[in-house]
This record gives C-alpha cells, structure tokens and sequence, in this order.
C-alpha cells in the first residue's frame, strides 16, 4: 500500500510543484506585496495597511472599475448561462450529426480570449463596422456602439457570452442526467413542454446550474481581455474593468504592492458573492439524494 | 521498489523533456551582447541588417536580436531589468525616462565614461534635454521629431485655402467649410491625447507658461489653463472635431480609424516620425506647424527625440555595446542602412550622409526643422506618464460631452495633477 502511495506521489509531483511554485508562492507573496510599496526595480518598503486604505478613500479609478465590472456581469453571466442552457437543450435532442455541433459549438470557448476575437468585435461594432452596415440596408443609422458611454459597455459584455462553450458542456452533461420517466409521467399527466421546464428541467438541473453560476461570475469578475483590446476602458471608464485596472497599476504604472492590494480586494469581493450565492442555495438548488 | 523506478524514471524523463535541458553555448570565446528594440518591419529589417555587418568587421562579437512591436516592450523591459536579465543595449522611450529615474537604483550606464562614443556628434544641449537621468548622461537619442499637423491636400485645395495661412481663429472659419466638402469626415481627427496636446498648445501660446515645471510640479493656474480648454470647446461646438465616439475606440492606435485611412479628417496633429505611417486611400499627405498666435512668448512647439538607446548597467561588455551604438550613429554604411528609420537622426554625420544622398523623406525633414527653427520651450515628458495621462483623457472627455464646463474641467484637472504629482515625486 506504502509503495502505491508512494509511486502515485511521483506521478503527481510534477503538478504539486506547478501548483506550490506557480500558485501558491506568488499568491502567499502577494499578500505580503500588498502592505508594501514596491516597483519591482527597488526593494519593497513597508508601509502597512496604507494600500489598502487608499483603495477605499482616494481611489476614483477602483470605484470606477468596481461599477463598470458589476454592470459587466450583471450582463454578462445570465446571458451566457441562458444561452448556453437553450444551446444545450437544442443539442440534448439526437439527431443527424449533433456530436458534430456539440463540438461546433463549443469552438467559440477555445477562441475565447484570444486577442483576434477582440478584433473582430471592433470591427463588428465599430461607427463603419458590420452591424451598422447592415442596419444601415434596412434603413437605420446605427451608432458608435463602442464608443458611446452608455452602450460600451452592454456590446463589451457580449463578448463573453459568445464562449458559451464549458457551461454549455456541463448543462448538456445534466440535462443527461434526468431521468426520461419524469417526462413521460409529466406528459401523461398533461404538463406542456414549458410546465416540463420550469417543473422539471430547472429543479433537476439546479445543482447544475448553481455550479456554473459560481464558475461563471468568478471568471467574469476577472475578465479584462475584451476591455483592454477593444476599448482600452474607454470612453469615460465606462468599461475599464477590474481586471483591466489591476494589470495597468501593475504594468503600467509598476506599483506591484498596490496592484497586489487591489487583487486581494477583488478576491474578497467574489468571496462574498460567492458566499451570498451559497447563503441563497438552500432556497433554490435541489439535490436528488 | 521496480514500480517506483520505472516511475521515477518517467518522471525524470518528462521533467527533462519539458525544457529542464540548456543548450551549450554556440560561440565559446565570443562577446555575447544582447540588443533589444521595437518598430516595424522596416525598422526591424535595416537594423538586423546593420548588425551583420558591424558582426563582420568584429569577428569575436555576437549580438543577439530581440525585436518586436510597441506593445509590451515596457512591460518585457522592466520584468527583465527587475530579474537582472535585461539585454545589454536597449532602446527606450522618452516617456519611460521618468518612471526609470523614479524607480531608483542605477539601471543605466553612465555614457559619459565610454571612450568609444564620440559625442561631438550630437548638440550638447539636446543631450541634455533628453538622455539625462540624475545628473548622468544615460542615454543616447537616435532620432528626433517634432509635433505637427498632418493634412490631406486633396480636401485643403478644393476649399481653396493655403494651409500655411492658417491661425487657430481662420481654423474655425475653415472647418464648417472642410465639412460642407466632404460630409463624411469632419476638419481635424483628433484622439482625447491630441485634445489635450492642443488645449495645452493653445493655452502655452496665449499664456507663455508651460504647464509643468521641470521639477515636475503644476504651474499653470486653472484660469490660464482654461484659455485652451475653452478654445476646444468652440472646436467640438463648431464641429471641426468628430464626436468623441467617433475616435475614441482608436485612443491607442488612431492610424486604424478608416476615416483616417480614407483621408476623411483634413488634418491630423501627429508626430513628425509617425508622418510616414500614414497613407491616406484617396488624397496626398502634407504638413504643416500648427498655429502660431503673434507675438506669442512661447510657440509650444515640441521637438522630442523618438527614441534613445540606454546600456544596462548590469551589462559585462559595457565598451563593447558603447562601440555598436557609436557604429550605428557614425558609420557610414550603417547610417545608409538605417535612414530615418529612427525619425531624422540626431547624429550630425548621420544627417550629413542621408541628405548627400538624399535618403531623408522631405516631408519629415521639413517637420523637424521648421519644429527646431520654432521650438517653443517645452516640458510636455510628463503627458506620457500613465498616471496623468489617466487624468486628462478622463477630463477632456467629459469636456468634449459636453458634461463639464471648461471652467470646472481646468479646474479639477489642476487639481488632480497637482495631488498626483505630489503623489509621484
């Protein structure tokens, strides 16, 4: 038994390294960063809780970007959820080649963050991009979708619900779940198909649904790829996203101990959504066991 | 205890596999340098180029390239001067200057004690102006350039206007007249930087004062500052500018905007050494010096170096690099290769060879003599800096929405740069 353990500690040693080197470290580290100044060229100076202070009493910037990233998934995480659950009853039906658009689908996902997306949302969205052109053939004068304050940043939080992709995969992979019994008994009974799916389909998927809920609104939280390609935060910090201000304070302006701060303040934030989402569970995710 | 070997064995193998193995050096006994820029292929082409042949004459010397594009070269640079594994020569920008310098410890060589440089090459005072970093001369401009407006000569003839003749008052006159011309574009494509480079130009010019101190402290008042902004606001009210939306999307990369592409906007206020970057699809490239008011104490005319290149003070070949940068500036051969690759050269005998061989875009010539014969006194280094440039662009926004009056906008600004400045230094 000792020597099975043994020989599966080698196997997994190369990502227990990765992980207390790549992980762990710089995140132990930063908190230590965070209660000091540090530029990267010189040695870090202590200056205690003075980060963390400054965050909440002088920093426009960080209550700029806190609300433009609430807006950002507000938007963004129910749109993609509904999305990729409709996608996924659409592909839950058997069907000539429906394995081929399981993995059609899922493509958008592995684009994802790649800066040629971004690109191709400028030019979608853009004053001359292609939905104006096309609304322009049916009589309306678009406008700059990007660039005007108050639709920047709704078209900002498009994008990511085109990577409907991993909650798509995970809704498809409960929707398997459910027995088709309970279907057949609700249509004996006389239930419709939106009776079967507001009674059946979402209380069975609950758990389902609440895991890619939690998933999905940490990751939009820390999204910053489409803001920092596509608008630069702009027009009037209307999208500069958490993430986004995170990395110029890091990279632009190489106040590492701030950054670091800031990234611990973000860290509390998901915590406590997550822990509200959790709170409100009881209510409304149902487990079959 | 053989599962455990067979294990460790895999183990040991994927470790290696994955890129624990280092490659023996190829060239035992020579000089290593390593030489790190940004550009464009032009810029990358005549450079890797240069530097075979300064590899031909010296024989024992190695120089490792490390190119690439605008974006990110900062943030590679400053993670690899923070690791001590920056490369040996290094090319930087003027607008870094300041964050290096704050930074504190000594990254940069001091140039002044390299024999195999020969300054005479270069104005004194222009050195000074730019490479200085504490007193030390650290680095070394390669090119210069000055601000100017780009403009579309098709669009300025059929209104029938010199554009020489141009004052900041005419300006206004001429734009509804540039729009009724061509209705797709507006008098001057303007990004919120540039807004803020002619509120301040309009206001230096009225006032005599420069915004900043050397010493990085505000000194405009708000009142004086004012003057400019509300000079802006006749343009976005006159519609000389596009609306804000229009341009914004393009803050970092305004040559993208199709209508700059198009030739839409009449003019664009722009650098000298950016000039040859632009084509527009239908129309010819000119330019002129922007405005002047008469009598003006302080033309506001900015001439900067484009770029400067910096020796690592952690380097080992310290002479070595010294000798690559002076072949780059001096030799003539290389200086046939390089051309105004940099913006105009610095360089005395640089200039000399490129204009005996007429290798120096006329355009771009006339911009950085007419900038030199002009040259207001200028402290604009601190417009680069992100932490003021995220005041201003901010303010002028909302300035150009119409949201804040140009009292109110010059007033916070001042005030916010003065908080941050007190910040910063």
């Amino acid at each position: 038994m000792r020597k099975r353990f043994n020989s599966a500690f080698i196997f997994i040693a190369p990502w227990i390294l990765g992980l207390l080197i790549f992980k762990l470290y710089p995140f132990a580290k930063s908190i230590v960063y965070s209660f000091t100044n540090y530029n990267l060229i010189s040695a870090p100076k202590y200056i205690g809780l003075k980060n963390y202070i400054n965050i909440f009493t002088k920093d426009k910037f960080f209550f700029d970007s806190l609300w433009a990233t609430f807006k950002f998934v507000i938007i963004s995480v129910p749109l993609k959820l509904v999305f990729a659950l409709g996608v996924a009853m659409l592909l839950n039906k058997s069907f000539k080649g429906s394995n081929l658009f399981r993995t059609v689908f899922y493509i958008p996902s592995i684009l994802g963050g790649s800066v040629a997306v971004a690109a191709l949302w400028k030019f979608v969205f853009s004053n001359d991009g292609l939905l104006n052109s096309v609304l322009k053939i049916v009589g309306i004068t678009g406008i700059s979708w990007i660039g005007n304050p108050s639709t920047s940043i709704i078209t900002l939080a498009l994008l990511p619900v085109w990577q409907f992709g991993s909650p798509m995969i995970i809704f498809l992979a409960g929707l398997k779940n459910i027995p088709e019994s309970l279907y057949e008994a609700a249509k004996i009974d006389g239930a419709g198909k939106v009776r079967q799916f507001f009674n059946i389909t979402i209380p069975m998927l609950s758990p389902v649904i609440f895991f890619n809920l939690i998933m999905q609104i940490i990751i939009a939280f820390q999204d910053f790829t489409g803001a920092l390609l596509i608008t630069k935060g702009e027009p009037l910090r209307k999208t500069y996203l958490y993430g986004m201000y995170l990395y110029e304070v890091a990279f632009k302006k190489f106040r590492m101990g701030y950054a670091s701060a800031l990234a611990w303040v973000l860290f509390v934030i998901i915590l406590m959504f997550s822990l509200f989402i959790f709170g409100t569970s009881k209510k409304w995710v149902h487990y079959n066991d | 205890m053989k599962k455990l070997f067979v294990s460790i064995c895999t183990c040991a193998f994927v470790l290696l596999a994955g890129g624990w193995t280092k490659d023996t050096p190829k060239n035992q006994g020579k000089t290593s340098l390593r030489f790190s820029w940004w550009g464009g292929k032009e810029r990358h082409e005549a450079t890797l180029k240069v530097i075979e042949m300064f590899k031909e004459k010296h024989p024992d010397v190695e120089i490792i390239s490390e190119y690439s594009g605008y974006d990110g070269y900062l943030q590679k640079l400053t993670t690899q001067l923070a690791g001590s594994n920056a490369p040996d020569i290094i090319q930087i920008d003027r607008a870094w200057m300041n964050d290096f310098q704050n930074m504190g410890g000594n990254l940069f060589s001091d140039l002044k004690k390299e024999k195999n440089l020969d300054f005479s090459n270069f104005e004194e005072k222009f050195l000074k102006e730019t490479g200085y970093m504490n007193d030390t001369l650290v680095a070394i401009p390669l090119g210069v350039a000055a601000r100017c407006w780009m403009y579309n000569d098709k669009n300025m003839k059929a209104i029938g206007v010199q554009p020489e003749n141009i004052t900041w008052e005419s300006f206004l006159e001429y734009a509804p007249k540039i729009r009724e011309m061509n209705t797709q574009g507006y008098a001057m494509g303007i990004i919120p930087k540039d807004a803020m480079r002619i509120i301040l130009e309009y206001s230096v010019q009225t006032t005599g004062k420069n915004l900043f101190t050397k010493d990085n402290k505000v000194q405009m008042t708000p009142e004086e500052l004012r003057i400019g902004m509300e000079y802006f606001k006749k343009l976005v009210d006159s519609k000389a500018v596009p609306p804000l939306d229009e341009t914004v999307v393009y803050n970092d990369k305004p040559g993208d905007n199709p209508k700059v592409i198009n030739g839409n906007y009449t003019f664009l206020p722009t650098w000298s050494s950016a000039l040859k970057n632009y084509s527009f699809s239908e129309g010819e490239i000119n330019m002129i010096n922007y405005p002047v008011i008469s009598g003006a104490q302080n033309t506001g005319i900015e001439v900067r170096p484009s770029m400067l290149v910096a020796v690592n003070e952690k380097s080992k070949n310290k002479a070595v690099a010294a000798e690559f940068i002076n072949y780059m500036v001096s030799d003539e051969e290389a200086i046939k290769v390089l051309q105004d690759l940099r913006g105009i050269p610095a360089s005395k005998k640089a200039n000399q060879v490129l204009e005996a061989n007429g290798m120096i875009s006329p355009m771009q010539a006339k911009a950085v003599q007419d900038g030199i014969k002009y040259q207001g006194e200028t402290i604009n280094a601190l417009l680069d800096n992100p932490e003021i440039e995220m005041i201003y662009n901010h303010i002028v926004q909302q300035l150009w929405l119409g949201q804040i009056t140009p009292e109110k906008a010059s007033k916070e600004m001042i005030e916010e740069m003065t908080d941050k400045l007190e910040e910063l230094f």
